[in-house]
């Protein structure tokens, strides 16, 4: 997929001001955070659960190597294909090779963030292939020629009325009398409509949510069932996943799941967890005639050799991007990429160049709300000040900001200058605004004063009253 | 061409990894060893016995059970789940082939695609978190558990292990372990796409029912139902 994050600023002023989407997500964004968090009350000792988790994954990535040629092994042993991918166009010409020697017509996709990561439904469509996203939330968002705006419920910023609305204009030409209303209504007509297309395809592409390198499986999950209709009605199964997705062991992705369900939809699981290890067997009576799986860099091997490492633990769960008061106010297609959030603001200007995404790491108020709710326990905050640094130290930094931020080190670098300047600002501002309390319009804080009152400053500098406080206790 | 591809992102991580050529999966599994190996996962805590927290917990995913004292009760408990026009398709299992399907029962051994109503054995189930197991394979096709509007499963006590980490070692002396679907289901089919709202019966079975035979479930009344 294109980036569009270099229009983040506008992007997200224009979210803001989308009064349907802005309920939307404070509504996914309460259902989100309660869930979990009820899961996790029941669950005494999950921060343990989180150490392993980081633990399996630290591990993995530190012998990624020998496990990329255990898994690698063990899916031929099983009678499956794996193909290698350095970059998204290497991923997007075997997928569509293995599509067109089976002689495909009809394509049916389970979710999967790297193929969207490697825009593989464009390239399939171009191709000529009848792609079809089966998980609701995508189809509806392919309805509506969107990208998703989050990783775990991709149409989150869709209403029941837009829903009804897509399913009226592409089912039905526009033509359906009494609409569709209720849910249950929307979510019968779409199984009807994607059964057709489970039962009629030729390939069926999934993600992967883990690779197990001790029997060559690969981890999916769901709580539709899609993803198991998807590799198990056609005749080829293809299973795309970063090459960060491994865990050791069938244990391992056992850990690992407890806290996927519970991070991402508060669940103890979700509805289908299923292993896929081959293609059908003798004997099977059902099952795909031949099974692959494309391994995909993409940049990932980059990350390996830098603290961005940490990075690579991420499982894709979203929680991060639930408790982000910066994703819950402008949603997921502000971020103009695959990843949105916290994790997608450090996972895009990684794959896309801080050049492009220079927007991203600013935009996080460094509350830490994401580090605390992460299952494998990324820094992302350190990660996102990071980009930053790197971003000055490239001079990707606006001037204006570069510049305050030089008057600003020098001050605070200099204790003397620091408490002289805040007592005469404090002082001044105190006077100026002693009538009202607060100011309503201030030179160079414009931004702040346009949609609140600033209060005016009373009293003591910190600094002299704690100064003071020390002369009490003694 | 692919090879290469394969040798460059190799060594591209090796390099990431600043590690020096070939290393065995033996010393990554000795660090694996040290790292955390050798503690379990930690687990939802549960009481009382596997068959009880199954039941729970299962019930909790919108799951319906019902004991059968015998393997002979299985044709009329699936004929009482049956709409009138709706036929039965019966898992090619060893354990369901054997029984009497009344006449007036339509039964077949396949999955197909208008299927109403599909019986299967499970192979495990997990107590912790109300799951079934079950594993493809001649007797039991992936699609009986996916296609139809009700899946009903046969399933032993005995076969209800506490966790997942359990099932992997009642599972893996079998040969063809793992197989090429190991399918692990908590309850019917649902969504939340459509406003956050649970619906059940997204793409897979709208109805989930376990027929639950063995000892130990005397004293415990059908749940959901």
């Amino acid at each position: 997929m294109q980036s569009t994050a270099r229009e983040f600023p506008l992007r997200a002023r224009r979210a803001l001001d989308d009064v349907q989407l802005r309920e939307a997500l404070a509504k996914a964004q309460d259902g989100f955070v309660g869930k979990r968090q009820t899961s996790i009350d029941a669950f005494p000792e999950f921060e343990a659960l989180r150490d392993r988790g980081k633990a399996i994954k630290d591990h993995t990535l530190a012998y990624l190597d020998v496990y990329l040629e255990q898994f690698e092994k063990a899916v031929i042993a099983a009678g499956g294909q794996v193909h290698w991918a350095e970059s998204a166009e290497d991923a997007q010409r075997i997928v569509t090779g293995i599509c067109q020697q089976a002689g495909a017509r009809r394509v049916t996709k389970a979710k999967t963030m790297a193929g969207e990561e490697v825009s593989l439904n464009e390239v399939l469509e171009t191709a000529g292939f009848d792609t079809v996203e089966t998980d609701l939330g995508e189809y509806i968002i392919q309805l509506a020629k969107e990208p998703p705006s989050h990783i775990i419920a991709p149409a989150v910023h869709k209403t029941r009325q837009q829903i009804s609305d897509l399913f009226n204009t592409h089912h039905h030409g526009g033509r359906l009398k009494t609409a569709l209303r209720e849910v249950p209504e929307l979510v019968d007509e779409a199984r009807q409509r994607l059964r057709e297309k489970f039962l009629t395809a030729d390939v069926g592409i999934t993600g992967a949510n883990f690779l197990v390198a001790e029997t060559g499986s690969i981890a999916l999950v769901t709580n539709e069932g899609n993803a198991d209709l998807t590799h198990t009605l056609p005749r080829v199964h293809v299973a795309i996943a970063g090459i960060e997705k491994l865990v050791p062991t069938l244990d391992d992705a056992a850990c690992m799941l407890r806290l996927l369900a519970r991070s991402a939809t508060g669940q103890d699981t979700s509805t289908y967890t299923t292993f896929v290890t081959g293609p059908k067997r003798t004997g099977d009576p059902d099952g795909p005639e031949s099974f692959h799986v494309v391994l995909l860099d993409n940049g990932r091997s980059r990350m390996l050799g830098n603290r961005y490492r940490e990075m690579l633990r991420c499982i894709r769960c979203g929680a991060c991007m639930n408790h982000c008061p910066v994703y819950g106010a402008i949603g997921g297609h502000a971020y103009g990429w695959v990843y949105p959030g916290p994790m997608g603001s450090v996972l895009t200007p990684l794959f896309t160049g801080l050049d492009d995404s220079r927007d991203l790491p600013n935009a996080c108020t460094l509350n830490g709300r994401c580090q605390s709710v992460c299952p494998v326990q990324i820094p992302l905050p350190d990660l996102l000040r990071d980009l930053r640094r790197q971003q000055f130290e490239r001079g990707l930094t606006a001037r204006r900001t570069r510049w305050v931020l030089a008057v600003w080190g020098a001050i605070a670098r200099r204790p003397r200058l620091y408490h002289l300047f805040t007592r005469l600002g404090m002082g001044l501002l105190g006077r100026l605004g002693k009538r009202t309390g607060a100011f309503r319009r201030l030179p160079f804080a414009s931004a702040w004063t346009a949609s609140r009152d600033m209060p005016a400053p009373q009293g003591s500098t910190f600094q002299q009253l704690w100064k003071q406080r020390q002369r009490d206790a003694r | 061409m692919m090879n290469s591809t394969r040798e460059r992102i190799l060594a591209k991580v090796r390099r990431g990894l600043e590690a020096s050529g070939q290393r065995s999966i033996a010393m990554a599994h000795a660090a694996r060893e040290l790292a955390y190996g050798e503690m379990p996962s930690p687990r939802q805590p549960w009481k009382g016995n596997a068959t009880e927290r199954f039941c729970q917990r299962f019930e909790a995913w919108a799951g319906t059970w019902q004991r059968l004292s015998r393997v002979g009760e299985i044709p009329m408990a699936v004929q009482a789940l049956l709409g009138p026009e709706d036929f039965v398709s019966v898992a090619p299992h060893s354990l369901l082939r054997e029984l009497d399907w009344p006449s007036q029962m339509a039964v077949n051994h396949e999955a197909p695609a208008d299927c109403r109503l599909a019986v299967s054995v499970a192979d495990a189930a997990i107590a912790e978190t109300g799951t079934l197991v079950l594993c493809s394979g001649p007797q039991s096709p992936t699609g009986l558990a996916l296609l139809p509007e009700t899946h009903v499963v046969i399933l032993r006590t005995e076969t209800i292990l506490p966790d997942m980490e359990a099932v992997w070692r009642h599972l893996q002396p079998e040969p063809p372990f793992p197989p090429r679907s190991l399918n692990t289901i908590s309850g019917p089919s649902r969504t939340a796409d459509v406003e956050q709202t649970i619906q059940l019966g997204a793409h897979g079975p709208r109805r989930l029912h376990v027929l639950l035979l063995g000892e130990h479930i005397g004293e415990m009344s059908a749940g959901g139902i």
